[in-house]
């Protein structure tokens, strides 16, 4: 039986809206569900393409694909903040304690002779 | 092996160290439930040991160090800064949505649809009264729809005035706040982690409004940058901002509406620097949305100009006919049209506040008869009708309709309301990741940082590729999707 186009695109919209929600926690643990759930959907996407009943796609199922990009978008800027953030971090926090390249760029962070506590 | 002495030492600092660190952790749960607080850590650095040189190892105190990292802070205060931009933004486009009905149901655009139809009523019977008074009420309609946008447009241009000063005023405080704290920090040199958060509180509140950029310096204060660049607070002493209306100098349109300028302390001009947060949207929407329908000294605006063609094509379509034909003998002339809108023509960013019926014009005044060759008793109604789909480029705006052209002017509102709404659900979404990232990060040693940030590449890394697979099927699925025209 073939798949109700509008129900699996559908399906795609989940996959993508849980993949936003773990990119708004950016653990890496959360990224790493990000990246399995991002492809669940494109999995759901392609086997869509040669398997769902596109004839008879119908409003609904329109009404869901001109939902996706805006979900994309958002999964996109949420995982360009996130990759953002982190990029920045890490050329302030490798400069700070390695130092610069002859090329300008942050070197390797040294394993610094240090303890801490934590509260 | 060290001496007794040496190692006494060497214990003695050791103990010295974890009092501070006990201390640190005190304030911590002391402070666990205010707003803005963050872990502060109490670093111990490892002493070389060299007993040679006096060396004797172990650990010594380092500074205090506030692991509420700077980068983490500015991350959340640019989130906050693009929130409050879009949530300024879908109430400043709600408002200029409302302005534009597409519907047919209100304003121009269902005016100019009336208007159309009495024009070629007045072509079925061009010497009926009734018809040709139908033909200057829609006018008269159109004209005051005309004045009601521009009136509405005008009015939010005053509304965002007021807001803009009511925005610099509460920035100010804000400062003026933090201005009192720096005071606070100078006599505790930054080691007071309730004050911290204090401040940092303050600054996120800020940030909503401005994009600030925020540095601690040594003493524990803060200096308060806009953008980066013109000072807001340096020490002690705050950089008042105030809000001013002014026309640029060599104006176009010397009578447009004047601009919404911010100026720093030194009274030079900072709009520029002002590109988010609630100001930000402010002075875009002032200074760049509105003038595209109402001018300003660089344009006429597209709402002006679009009263003022349409004035001018229907004016020229009368005038080009005649109310009566010449006598047969010669001896009577041929009475000629005449124009149906009056509007300032002193001012192109005042045509469509001041647009009207001539009030002059009658209803037996209305040109029916198109002189030809050949004559044509209904001619000019009937060309009045047909700027409704005109097919003559001279009756076109743009290229398009009348119609078309006030639909474009809303579908120009809507898409940018659209936009912002999208980018104030992200802006929210993205103020979170923030902060949970400002949240992971505190209290992680650099060890354990440094090691995670590989993780994190990688992750990206992956994620990003799999996103450019799912835009490409989404290309694909949206071409399916859509019928073949």
């Amino acid at each position: 039986m073939q798949t109700d186009v509008a129900s699996g695109l559908a399906a795609v919209r989940l996959e993508m809206e849980s993949a936003s929600r773990a990119l708004e926690l950016a653990s890496p643990e959360a990224l790493a569900g990000c990246e399995a759930a991002l492809g669940r959907a494109a999995a759901v996407l392609r086997q869509g393409h040669r398997e769902w009943d596109w004839k008879s796609a119908g409003v609904a199922a329109r009404a869901e694909a001109e939902r996706l990009p805006s979900v994309a978008r958002r999964a996109g800027r949420l995982l360009s903040s996130a990759c953002r953030y982190h990029e920045g971090w890490r050329r302030i926090l490798f400069s700070m304690a390695g130092g610069y390249s002859a090329r300008g760029e942050a070197v390797s962070l040294p394993a610094p002779r240090r303890i801490s506590l934590e509260a | 092996m060290p001496s007794l002495i040496s190692s006494l030492y060497v214990q003695a600092e050791a103990l010295n160290a974890f009092e501070q660190a006990i201390a640190v952790t005190q304030a911590n749960v002391a402070n666990a439930s205010t707003p803005g607080y963050a872990t502060q850590t109490q670093s111990l650095e490892a002493m070389p040991e060299d007993i040679s040189r006096g060396a004797v190892g172990g650990v010594e105190t380092g500074a205090v160090v506030s692991s509420r990292d700077q980068y983490a802070e500015q991350a959340v205060r640019n989130q906050q800064t693009a929130l409050g931009e879009s949530n300024q933004s879908v109430d400043s486009l709600t408002s200029l949505q409302s302005m534009f009905d597409v519907t047919g149901t209100s304003g121009i655009s269902a005016a100019l649809s009336s208007l159309y139809q009495s024009f070629s009523a007045w072509g079925q019977t061009p010497s009926d009264g009734t018809a040709r008074q139908a033909v200057l009420t829609a006018a008269g309609n159109l004209a005051t729809a005309f004045q009601e946008t521009a009136s509405g447009l005008t009015s939010a241009a005053t509304t965002a005035n007021g807001q803009l000063q009511q925005t610099v005023q509460q920035v100010n405080t804000l400062v003026g706040q933090l201005q009192n704290l720096n005071s606070l920090a100078t006599g505790d040199n930054g080691n007071n982690a309730g004050l911290d958060a204090q401040i940092n509180a303050t600054l996120e509140n800020l940030s909503q409004y401005v994009p600030i950029s925020a540095t601690e310096q040594t003493n524990g204060t803060y200096t308060v940058l806009l953008d980066g660049q013109a000072p807001l607070l340096i020490g002690s002493q705050q950089f008042p901002l105030s809000f001013d209306l002014y026309q640029p100098d060599n104006s176009t349109y010397p009578n447009a509406p004047p601009l919404a300028q911010v100026k720093a302390a030194d009274c030079s001009d900072v709009t520029s620097e002002i590109n988010g947060g609630q100001l930000g949207a402010l002075v875009a929407f002032r200074n760049t949305v509105l003038p595209s329908y109402v001018g300003d000294g660089s344009q006429a605006g597209s709402l002006n100009t679009m009263a003022q063609q349409f004035a001018d094509t229907v004016n020229g379509i009368l005038t080009s006919g005649n109310i009566s034909d010449a006598s047969a003998d010669g001896a009577t002339p041929a009475v000629q049209g005449v124009p149906l809108f009056t509007y300032d023509t002193t001012d192109a960013t005042n045509v469509a506040a001041s647009l009207s019926v001539s009030p002059a014009i009658t209803p037996s005044q209305l040109a029916a008869i198109d002189p030809g060759p050949p004559e044509v008793s209904n001619g000019i109604p009937l060309a009045l009708a047909q700027l409704e789909n005109p097919q003559s480029s001279a009756d076109q705006i743009g290229g398009e309709s009348y119609t078309a052209a006030f639909g474009d002017m809303a579908s120009q509102a809507g898409n940018l309301l659209n936009q912002a709404t999208e980018d104030q659900q992200v802006a929210q979404t993205a103020l979170t990741q923030a902060q949970n990232l400002r949240q992971q990060q505190s209290g992680v040693d650099l060890n354990q940082q440094a090691a995670t940030l590989v993780q994190y590449q990688q992750a990206y890394q992956a994620n990003s590729e799999m996103l450019t697979v799912i835009n490409q099927l989404l290309l694909d699925t949206i071409n399916i999707l859509t019928p073949s025209t």
